[in-house]
């Protein structure tokens, strides 16, 4: 009997649909579509926020390994054999070495400060590079909000992160601030002459570039060539401060560490994937987001069952009388709120897979080849395809309630009463 | 012996002091009032009366459609107080037939599927009830309508259609109320004629009618007024 009577319910949905109003149709699959996409997307984007950030710190900055040194150690230890030592493992695919020192960089120098206001200067991490490698690990010539990044020329030349300058990061004269309280720099652009202290010796460079990295790590840094800032230093070549390293394509940057580990490399520095380099920070981020976006996704679907709720009640309720008649001439009551249950859930299917699709051939591949620009990050959409059948899945089981519900309420009049309107 | 196991000389519907009341707000009506009648299978009973004497009202608590207020309505018998909803809904399925006075048909179904419905419910065979709503339709007439949707029919072809989805789990009482109501004579006596072809066929047919006319047709007149049988 219960076979039977959804079956009849079925068919009487079957027939509802074949032969209702195809825009009242559509604007309830597009609205399910929708409900289904604020489920989905909204953390996805929310989760892909963290994850972008990790994904930007290995492509700006860390590489898909970065080498440090070790917690009691200024300096990597033995870095040239270290970082011979990293062609000696297959799927290497290229390194940037960079030496790290405390400079000050002063802009303005031909003027003198106003009255009561202290020099243009701040304090800045320089970095020193060979240009050519960085740019392959990094990709940092792309990376340009003005002028460009350094040459193998470039011995008096540096690049300016874009959070020293008041241009980008505020603070200065025009946001009501002072150069002292400010730390930026004002006025500095490609061509502007600064002059940098690095260890007590003061040189005068020219600005080639500004940095536009989403990486604070670089935002707030100046780049020169090695050679001038190891010959300020008088530092040898076997003191790296961090060894950034690119994986070809395809290779598990964590297997790849674990493996550079044991080959002893362990003794003379600190070899972390990106997301380690980071640090726990940015897990409890990404906990908190996606906690946030699981928070996001459960009121979509208490938002998805009201709106089911309250389709299907109007639907029901417009068909009073017929209900009414079904009941009159024998059909039981399972058929008839059957038939609204598959109601209900052919709209929320036919949205979920629309959703599916429109995810996973257009949006995602979308925001894959052009990231949601966030502040510090390069937004993603992450929507593992697991997460997502498990979250349709709730939803289907939400809309089979909330097309039960309704169907039961209005179900449960008085049959005379249903058919005669009163 | 089988529920439905009538013999001649028991009532296959009976009602012992059947009472109706409605209200709305502090005004109780009585549509009825203490009425106490027998059908005999295979009778031809007609129930007149005039507009709000009651006579539908009866049909819906003979048919089950409705529970009385007080009183009893007795199926071969057996008190249907007891009955649970499922059993009635059954009984309404299988036993009985109704045709209800505005047609009453699904306006998403076509005529083929408005009368293959029940059978549908009865049997969950799909393919039978097709062949079977089509045989039926075709003995009221209406084989060229099988997929018309009751939009596209005039009211006489309606309330065929709805005839039609009466007889399709073969009843053993058809209740017909009104069947006449906004018809014109011609599709009036069509009706009529089909009506007394079934109790022809040995079935059991409980008709109410304000028309006097159609009334005389039925072997017995029952008629009512204020909610009484007069």
């Amino acid at each position: 009997m219960t076979l039977r009577s959804l079956r009849v319910g079925f068919f009487l949905a079957l027939r509802y649909l074949k032969r209702s109003s195809l825009w009242t149709s559509l604007l309830v699959m597009v609205i399910m579509l929708l409900t289904f996409l604020n489920v989905v997307v909204v953390r996805g984007v929310l989760v892909g926020l963290p994850v972008g950030a990790t994904a930007t710190y290995a492509r700006e900055y860390a590489g898909d390994i970065l080498i440090t040194a070790l917690p009691d150690q200024r300096h990597i230890d033995r870095s040239v054999l270290v970082a011979n030592t990293l062609s000696s493992l297959s799927g290497f695919k290229a390194y940037t070495g960079r030496y790290l020192t405390a400079a000050t960089v002063h802009a303005n120098f031909q003027e003198l400060p106003k009255t009561g206001h202290l020099a243009d200067t701040v304090t800045v991490t320089a970095v020193g590079v060979v240009p050519e490698d960085e740019d392959t690990v990094t990709n940092i010539s792309g990376l340009m909000a003005e002028g460009r990044f350094l040459t193998d020329t470039d011995l008096k030349g540096v690049v300016m992160g874009d959070q020293l300058l008041e241009q980008y990061a505020g603070g200065g004269p025009e946001s009501g601030g002072t150069p002292e309280t400010s730390g930026t720099l004002e006025n500095v652009h490609p061509g502007t002459k600064v002059r940098i202290t690095i260890n007590g010796i003061t040189g005068e460079y020219t600005v080639v570039g500004v940095l536009d990295g989403k990486v604070g790590e670089n935002a707030r840094r100046i780049f020169m060539h090695e050679q001038q800032l190891r010959s300020i230093l008088n530092r040898s070549e076997d003191k790296k401060d961090e060894i950034a390293v690119r994986l070809k394509d395809g290779v598990d940057n964590v297997a790849w560490r674990d493996a550079f580990k044991n080959l002893g490399m362990v003794n003379y520095a600190t070899i972390q994937v990106p997301g380690e380099a980071q640090g726990h920070f940015l897990d409890e981020v990404t906990q908190t987001f996606s906690l946030l976006g699981d928070g996001v996704g459960f009121v979509g679907v208490v938002v998805a069952a009201i709106t089911v709720f309250i389709m299907i009640f109007v639907i029901a309720l417009n068909r009073q009388k017929e209900i009414g008649i079904l009941k009159g001439i024998g059909i039981n009551r399972l058929a008839i709120q059957s038939s609204y249950v598959f109601l209900a859930l052919f709209y929320a299917t036919v949205g979920i897979c629309l959703g599916i699709l429109l995810l996973y051939f257009v949006i995602a591949p979308y925001i894959a080849v052009h990231p949601i620009d966030f502040p510090f990050s390069d937004g993603v959409l992450v929507a593992p395809l697991f997460d997502t059948l498990i979250r349709s899945l709730v939803l289907i089981v939400t809309t089979l309630f909330a097309g039960y519900l309704p169907a039961r309420m209005i179900v449960q009049k008085n049959t005379i009463n249903a058919i005669l309107g009163r | 012996m089988q529920f439905w196991d009538v013999s001649m000389d028991k009532p296959i519907i009976q009602t012992v002091d059947l009472v109706k009341r409605y209200q709305v707000g502090e005004v109780v009506t009585k549509a009825v009032n203490g009425v106490s009648i027998e059908v005999y299978k295979g009778e031809f009973v007609a129930i007149d009366g005039k507009s709000g004497s009651g006579k539908s009202t009866l049909l819906h608590l003979l048919s089950l459609l409705d529970r009385p207020t007080s009183g009893q309505v007795l199926v071969n018998g057996d008190d249907t107080a007891h009955y649970s909803r499922p059993r009635r809904v059954d009984i309404r399925l299988n036993r009985f037939g109704y045709v209800f006075q505005d047609y009453a048909l699904i306006p998403e179904l076509t005529a083929l599927e408005n009368v293959m419905l029940p059978y549908f419910m009865d049997t969950g065979c799909l393919h039978d009830c097709l062949h079977i709503g089509e045989g039926l339709l075709e003995r009221v007439g209406l084989k060229n309508r099988l997929h018309n949707r009751p939009a596209q029919l005039s009211g006489g072809e309606q309330q065929r259609v709805s005839i039609a989805r009466a007889l399709v789990n073969k009843p053993e009482v058809f209740f017909a109320d009104e069947p006449t109501a906004n018809l014109d004579s011609d599709t009036s006596e069509t009706i009529i004629s089909i009506i007394e072809e079934l109790h022809q066929q040995g079935i059991t047919v409980l008709m109410v009618t304000h028309e006097p006319q159609f009334a005389q047709r039925a072997e017995r007149i029952i008629t009512m007024s204020d909610g009484r049988v007069v």
